[in-house]
C-alpha cells in the first residue's frame, strides 16, 4: 500500500444476485489512484469497470454486493465506516458523472438547483445567494456562456452535451479529490465528445482532481490517460502506462482489443467505382417529416394550426451508388443519414428532387439496434422464411426441403450453424443477431443494402467481425453497400468512397483516401480531428504505427 | 398449443400472484361448472318450510329469505356473473383490439378521428355509460351484456393502440414492410403476438372489472331479472336480512371476491411477468 | 396560458358533443312522452295538444337549441313522474353526493399518501408484504359489498351506527356527517388499497432511474432523496389516477347510496332511469359530464403547472 495514495481497492470482489444463486461480477480488483492523476478501465460490456467504479463510490444498484476486499479514500475504510460517514464524501470528495446526461438529471428540476444541490447536502452554512453565484461560476467554467439561462432550464431544454456539462458543473461544484466519470461521453457526439474530454483535461490541470475514466473506448482512454487497467469478465487483465499499453500489450485480449480498432492509414485502396453498373443516382433531394411549412418558416405557431409542425430534414443530396461499391455515409446524430436512408427506400416521401434505381432490383435493409430489428416473438426460421416469401408462402413455390435448403444457405452465408434456425432473437448474442438481421436482408437478393450503423451497438471485438464479414459478402455476392456510420474509424476500414453530411446537406464526397488524408471542408477536418484521425499530416492520435 | 404450454409454465414459474389467482380462478370454475352439470337443488326451488335457514345438513349452505338453496343458487349466480363476464369481455376485447391495433397501427386521421371519441369514452366511469346505455335500451341480462361491452371498448383499444403503437416503430416492422410483406399480415403475425401478453393480462383484468360492473348493475336490480340468480342480485336480495342471517348476504359476496381477486392476481401476475 | 385555452376549448368542444349525443339518443328512443304524461286513455286531439306545449312538434335541431338555451337559464326541464322542474328536484340531492364524494375523496388522499411512503420506506419487510397482500384482497371487494361488510361489523356486530339511520343535514350537520362516515368508508377502502399499490410502485420505479442515482452521488440521505426527487416524479401518474379516482367515485355512489340508504343524486338516477324519467336522466348525465370534464381539465392544468416537458404544443 502505498502512504501518499489518493484511493486504493484491493481483492474487491461483487457479486449480484439478480437471480436465485449469485454470481460474482468482479474478482480481485486492485485500484491505486495518486491526487491528480487519470486513470483509465476499459473493457466491452460486462467486463465489470462499470461495476468496480460505482463500487469505489458506494453506489451499486440493489442487486449487487461487496463481499469481499477493501476500499481506502485517504484514510478511511470507505466499506467499512458507515452510510453517514460514506455520505459526507459523496459528492464533497468523491464526485461521479454518468453515461446518459438525460436520465442522470431529475426531470422536474432546473439544472441550476441540481448543479447546487452538492453544497446543499455539504455546506448548509452557505446561503442560496452564494450557492447560486457558485453554481453560475461552475456553469460557465465548464464552457457554457450563458449561466443564467441554463441555470433556469429544465433537462429537457438542453442537447447532450449541455446536460453533461451540466453534470460535470455538479460534480465539480464542491471542489472534490477525484471525479469518477462512467462513460461519460458514450451517448454524445464525436464533436461533443472531444469537447468534454477536452474539459476533463483542463479540469486535471487547473484543479489537480484525479479522474477514474471508465470506457469502452480504446481511443478515448489513449487521449486522456496516464493509466490504464484492461478488464475482461470481471478480472483485471493488464494493467500500466498508457504508452506502454498500447506499444507493447502483454496480454492476449489487450492485443485483441487495440487491433480491433480499425486503423486509418494509408492504404492506396484500388479506385472500385470507374467502371462499375451505376445502381442508384440520387440528385437535387428534399425530404422530410410532417406537414411541412411552404415557406420553411417553421416555428409559427397559431393556435388551431392544422399540424404544420413538419420539418425538412434533407436538403438538395446528390449522389451516387455503383455495383459492389461500399459507400460510406458520416454524419453526426440529427445530421439526417437515417432520414435519406428512409427516404431512398421510399418510407419517407420526397419533397423535391429525384431517386433512380437503374436495375429494378431490390434494396434490403440492415438496422443499428440487433435487439429491435428481429422479431422476438419468431423464431429465426420464421423470420428468413417470412422475408424469402414476403409473407405468402405461394411467392416460394418449391417445396419444403427446398425452402430449408434455402434458409440453411442463408445462415452459412452469415457463417452461423443451421440449428439456429429453431432459436429465438433472445438466445442469440448481439453479434449473432447482426449476422441473422444480414442473412434476412439479403434472403432476397437485393442488389443494394443499406447498413444503419450496423456495428455501433456492438463491443469493438464483435464489431470487427461484423465489419469482416460485410467485405467478405461483398467479395462473393457483388452487392453495393451503402453504410451509415458516426464512426469514422470504421467507414475508413470498410468504405471505397464516403459522404459527409451536415444538418441534412451532403458538405463532402469522394474517395476514403482523399477524404481522410486531404478533406477540403472544415467540418470535415472537425470530424476527423474529434475522431482522433491525423489530417494533413498530423499523425492518428491513436495508433502508432510503430508497433 | 406448444407455445401456448411454455407460455403459461413462464408464468407460473414467475410469480406467486399467477399462481394464487390461477388456483383461485380453476376453483371458481371448476364450481361453476359442477353447477351447470347438477345442482343440489333447483335453484329457484322455493322450500316454504326453511326460510333463511342456518347451516343444516340438508341444505350446507343455509337458504335465502324465499327458502331457496344458497349453495344452489350460489353456484347458477357465479355461472351467470360469468357468463356475462365473458360477454362483456368478448365484445369490449375483440372491438377494443380491432380499433386499437388499426389506430395504433396506422395513425393519421383515423387514429386522430377514433381514439378522440374513445379518449372522450374512456374518461366516463363504465358503470355510468352502462347505466346510460340501459337507460336507452332497457334492462335485462342481454342488454346488459352489450351496454357492459360498449363500455368496456375503450380501455382495450387505448390499451391495444398503446402496444401497436410502440411496436410499428420497431425496426423488425420496417424490416417487414421493406421485405414488402402486407400491412395486415403485420398486424397480425408480426405485431398481434408481441401484444398476447399484454393482451392476456388487459382480457384478466377486464374479467375482473366485468364481474365488479356486473354485480354492480344487478345490485341496483338492472341486468339479471328474478328469478335467476347472479351474485350482485343476490348480494341485494338478502342484504336486508343482513341482520337476521348475514350469511346469506356475506357468502355471494365472498364468492364475488373470491372471483375478482383470482383474476386480478393472474392478470397481474401476466403483466408483471412479462417484462 | 395557450394551453390552458387550448384545453378549455377542447372541453367545451367534447361538452358540446356529448350533449348532442345525449340529447338525440333521448329523442330517438321508442316511447311517446306525451303519451306518458297523459296515459293511454288520451284522445288524439289531447295528445296533439300536449306535444306542441311540450315542444315536441318543433324539429330536432330547434328542440336541441331550446334545450340547451334553457340549460343556461338554470332551467333542465320537468319531470314526467313528479312534474316538477328538474333544478328543483336536484336542488337538495347534489349536496348530500357532493359531501358524500368529498369525504370519500378526502378520505382516499389522507389514507393512501402517508400509507405509500411507509411502504416505499420499508420496501420488502415483512410488514410491507403482508400489508400488500391484505391491499390485493382488499382491492377486489366490490364497494357495496364493502358497504354490506362496514354496515354488518360496524353497524349490527359492533353497534358504532345505525344502519339506515340516515339523517339530512339540514336536520343535524354532525350526525349527517357522523352518517357519511362509513359510506365514504366503503367507497374509499378499496381505493386506498389501489392507490397504495400504484404509488408505492411508482415510488419504487423512480427510485431505480439514474438521477436517483445522481442524487446519492452527492451525498443525500434515503430521506432526502425521497423528499427532493422522487416523490414528485412519482406523483405525477398518480395525479392521473386519482383524478379518474374522483370521476369514478361519483359513479359509484349510485350504489353506495342503494347500500345505505342515503337520498343522493346517485340513487335519484338509478329511480328515475327504472322509471323512465328522461329529463331528470338527461339532466343528471350532463351534470356528470361536465364535472368529469372539468376534473379532467383540471387535471391537465395540474399536471402541466408539474411537469415542464409538456410542451405548449401537444
Amino acid at each position: 500500500m502505498n502512504d501518499n495514495a489518493l484511493l486504493t481497492v484491493q481483492d474487491l470482489q461483487i457479486d449480484f444476485h439478480d437471480h436465485q444463486t449469485p454470481e460474482t461480477a468482479v474478482y480481485d480488483f486492485d485500484l491505486t489512484v495518486f491526487p491528480g492523476e487519470i486513470v483509465g478501465i476499459v473493457g466491452e460490456s460486462g467486463a465489470g469497470k462499470s461495476l468496480s467504479a460505482l463500487a469505489v463510490a458506494g453506489l451499486l444498484k440493489r442487486h449487487s454486493e461487496i463481499r469481499a476486499g477493501n476500499i481506502l479514500f485517504e484514510d478511511e475504510d470507505l466499506l467499512h465506516c458507515g452510510r453517514e460517514i460514506l455520505r459526507s464524501y459523496q459528492g464533497d470528495e468523491i464526485a461521479v458523472i454518468f453515461q446518459e446526461p438525460m436520465s442522470s438529471l431529475d426531470p422536474l428540476m432546473r439544472v441550476g438547483l441540481q448543479v447546487e444541490e452538492s453544497l446543499v447536502v455539504h455546506h448548509p452554512e452557505i446561503d442560496a445567494a452564494e450557492r447560486k453565484r457558485r453554481a453560475l461560476e461552475a456553469i460557465r467554467s465548464v464552457g457554457m456562456e450563458d449561466a443564467e439561462r441554463v441555470y433556469s432550464s429544465y433537462p429537457h431544454e438542453l442537447s447532450g452535451g449541455m446536460r453533461q456539462r451540466c453534470m460535470i458543473a455538479a460534480a465539480m461544484i464542491a471542489e472534490p479529490k477525484i471525479l469518477i466519470a462512467d462513460e461519460p461521453t458514450t451517448a454524445l457526439d464525436v464533436t461533443v465528445q472531444a469537447q468534454i474530454i477536452e474539459l476533463l483535461k483542463r479540469i486535471n490541470r487547473e484543479k489537480r482532481t484525479a479522474i477514474l475514466f471508465i470506457s469502452h473506448d480504446l481511443s478515448l482512454v489513449k487521449q486522456l490517460c496516464e493509466r490504464v487497467i484492461v478488464m475482461k469478465d470481471g478480472r483485471i487483465v493488464e494493467e500500466g502506462d498508457t504508452l506502454r499499453i498500447f506499444e507493447h500489450p502483454k496480454h492476449a485480449y489487450t492485443r485483441e482489443l487495440i487491433s480491433a480498432i480499425p486503423r486509418v492509414e494509408k492504404k492506396e485502396k484500388q479506385a472500385k467505382d470507374q467502371d462499375r453498373d451505376l445502381l442508384l443516382a440520387v440528385s437535387g433531394l428534399d425530404a422530410g417529416y410532417g406537414r411541412i411549412p411552404a415557406d420553411n418558416e417553421a416555428g409559427k405557431k397559431r393556435l388551431f394550426s392544422l399540424r404544420a409542425d413538419g420539418r425538412q430534414i434533407l436538403y438538395d443530396v446528390s449522389f451516387s451508388l455503383h455495383a459492389g461499391e461500399i459507400l460510406g455515409l458520416a454524419g453526426e446524430s440529427g445530421s439526417g443519414k437515417s432520414t435519406l436512408a428512409k427516404t431512398i427506400l421510399g418510407m419517407i416521401p420526397k419533397l423535391r428532387g429525384e431517386i433512380r434505381w437503374e436495375k429494378k432490383s431490390g434494396a434490403a435493409m440492415v438496422f443499428q439496434d440487433p435487439y429491435g430489428s428481429l422479431n422476438p416473438a419468431h423464431t429465426v426460421g420464421w423470420i428468413l422464411t417470412e422475408a424469402l416469401t414476403k409473407g405468402k408462402r405461394r411467392n416460394f413455390p418449391e417445396d419444403e426441403k427446398a425452402l430449408h435448403d434455402r434458409l440453411v444457405q442463408s445462415l452459412e452465408q452469415v457463417e452461423l450453424p443451421e440449428a439456429f434456425l429453431e432459436r429465438r432473437p433472445s438466445e442469440l448474442s448481439g453479434g449473432q443477431r447482426q449476422r441473422v438481421a444480414i442473412a434476412e436482408a439479403l434472403i432476397s437478393n437485393p442488389d443494394v443494402l443499406i447498413a444503419d450503423e450496423p456495428v455501433s451497438a456492438l463491443d469493438v471485438t464483435v464489431q470487427a467481425q461484423i465489419i469482416t464479414l460485410l467485405e467478405k459478402l461483398r467479395e462473393e455476392t457483388g452487392i453495393a453497400i451503402l453504410i451509415i456510420a458516426h464512426d469514422l474509424r470504421v467507414l475508413y476500414r470498410i468504405c471505397d468512397r464516403v459522404l459527409i453530411m451536415k444538418k441534412g446537406r451532403i458538405v463532402e464526397q469522394g474517395n476514403v483516401e482523399k477524404i481522410y488524408f486531404d478533406p477540403q471542408q472544415p467540418y470535415t477536418k472537425e470530424l476527423l480531428r474529434a475522431a482522433g484521425i491525423r489530417t494533413n499530416g498530423e499523425p492518428d492520435m491513436t495508433n502508432g504505427s510503430r508497433m | 398449443m406448444k407455445r401456448a404450454g411454455r407460455k403459461f409454465s413462464q408464468y407460473w414459474r414467475g410469480n406467486v400472484m399467477f399462481r394464487v389467482g390461477f388456483v383461485l380462478t380453476a376453483v371458481m370454475l371448476l364450481f361453476v361448472l359442477i353447477g351447470a352439470i347438477h345442482t343440489p337443488y333447483p335453484p329457484t326451488a322455493m322450500n316454504e318450510g326453511a326460510k333463511l335457514s342456518g347451516f343444516t345438513p340438508a341444505h350446507p349452505l343455509g337458504t335465502d329469505h324465499l327458502g331457496r338453496d344458497m349453495l344452489s343458487r350460489l353456484m347458477t349466480g357465479a355461472g351467470t356473473t360469468l357468463l356475462i363476464a365473458l360477454g362483456t369481455v368478448l365484445i369490449g376485447a375483440f372491438c377494443g383490439s380491432v380499433i386499437g391495433a388499426l389506430c395504433g397501427y396506422f395513425g393519421g386521421l383515423l387514429d386522430e378521428s377514433l381514439m378522440r371519441i374513445v379518449d372522450a369514452l374512456f374518461a366516463f366511469p363504465s358503470i355510468l355509460l352502462a347505466l346510460l346505455f340501459v337507460s336507452l335500451f332497457g334492462s335485462g341480462r342481454y342488454h346488459v351484456i352489450i351496454a357492459l361491452g360498449i363500455a368496456f371498448i375503450p380501455s382495450f383499444a387505448r390499451t391495444v393502440r398503446g402496444e401497436f403503437l410502440r411496436e410499428r416503430g420497431r425496426d423488425y416492422v420496417t424490416s417487414a414492410r421493406l421485405h414488402g410483406v402486407s400491412h395486415l399480415r403485420i398486424i397480425f403475425f408480426h405485431i398481434l403476438p408481441n401484444a398476447g401478453d399484454v393482451l392476456l393480462s388487459s382480457v384478466l383484468i377486464g374479467f375482473n372489472n366485468a364481474v365488479l360492473a356486473e354485480a354492480g348493475l344487478s345490485f341496483l336490480g338492472i341486468g339479471v331479472q328474478p328469478p335467476d340468480a347472479s351474485l350482485g342480485r343476490m348480494l341485494s336480495e338478502s342484504q336486508q336480512y343482513l341482520f337476521k342471517a348475514p350469511m346469506s348476504a356475506l357468502l355471494p359476496g365472498f364468492l364475488l371476491v373470491w372471483m375478482i381477486l383470482g383474476f386480478s392476481l393472474a392478470g397481474e401476475g401476466v403483466r408483471a411477468g412479462e417484462r | 396560458m395557450r394551453y390552458a385555452l387550448k384545453k378549455l376549448i377542447s372541453a367545451i368542444v367534447t361538452l358540446f358533443v356529448v350533449s348532442v349525443a345525449v340529447f338525440f339518443a333521448f329523442a330517438v328512443i321508442p316511447g311517446d312522452p306525451a303519451l306518458r304524461k297523459l296515459g293511454t286513455q288520451a284522445t288524439p286531439e289531447a295528445l296533439e295538444m300536449m306535444r306542441s306545449r311540450m315542444g315536441l312538434d318543433q324539429p330536432l335541431p330547434v328542440r336541441y337549441v331550446q334545450w340547451v338555451a334553457a340549460f343556461f337559464t338554470g332551467d333542465m326541464g320537468t319531470s314526467f313522474s313528479y312534474d316538477i322542474p328538474v333544478g328543483t328536484l336536484l336542488g337538495d340531492k347534489l349536496p348530500v353526493t357532493g359531501f358524500l364524494v368529498l369525504f370519500s375523496f378526502v378520505l382516499l388522499v389522507v389514507l393512501s399518501i402517508p400509507l405509500s411512503i411507509w411502504h416505499a420506506k420499508h420496501e420488502n419487510s415483512r410488514l410491507d408484504r403482508a400489508m400488500l397482500v391484505a391491499g390485493q384482497v382488499i382491492m377486489a371487494v366490490p364497494p357495496f359489498f364493502m358497504g354490506i361488510l362496514l354496515t354488518f361489523f360496524f353497524g349490527i356486530v359492533l353497534k358504532l351506527f345505525t344502519p339506515g339511520g340516515y339523517v339530512s343535514w339540514q336536520t343535524d350537520p354532525g350526525r349527517f356527517l357522523a352518517y357519511l362516515f362509513w359510506p365514504s368508508l366503503a367507497i374509499a377502502l378499496p381505493r386506498v388499497a389501489m392507490t397504495v399499490k400504484l404509488f408505492r410502485a411508482e415510488m419504487l420505479r423512480e427510485a431505480g432511474r439514474d438521477y436517483v442515482r445522481t442524487a446519492y452521488s452527492r451525498g443525500h440521505s434515503t430521506m432526502d432523496v425521497l423528499y427532493r426527487h422522487v416523490l414528485k416524479n412519482a406523483f405525477l401518474p398518480l395525479l392521473t389516477f386519482l383524478a379518474m379516482n374522483l370521476t369514478d367515485m361519483v359513479a359509484g355512489s349510485v350504489v353506495i347510496e342503494q347500500v345505505f340508504g342515503i337520498p343522493g343524486f346517485g340513487r335519484f338516477l338509478l329511480v328515475s332511469i327504472l322509471g323512465r324519467d328522461y329529463p331528470v336522466v338527461e339532466a343528471i348525465i350532463m351534470g356528470l359530464t361536465a364535472f368529469i370534464i372539468l376534473v379532467n381539465l383540471v387535471t391537465d392544468l395540474l399536471y402541466r403547472a408539474i411537469d415542464p416537458r409538456i410542451e405548449e404544443a401537444s
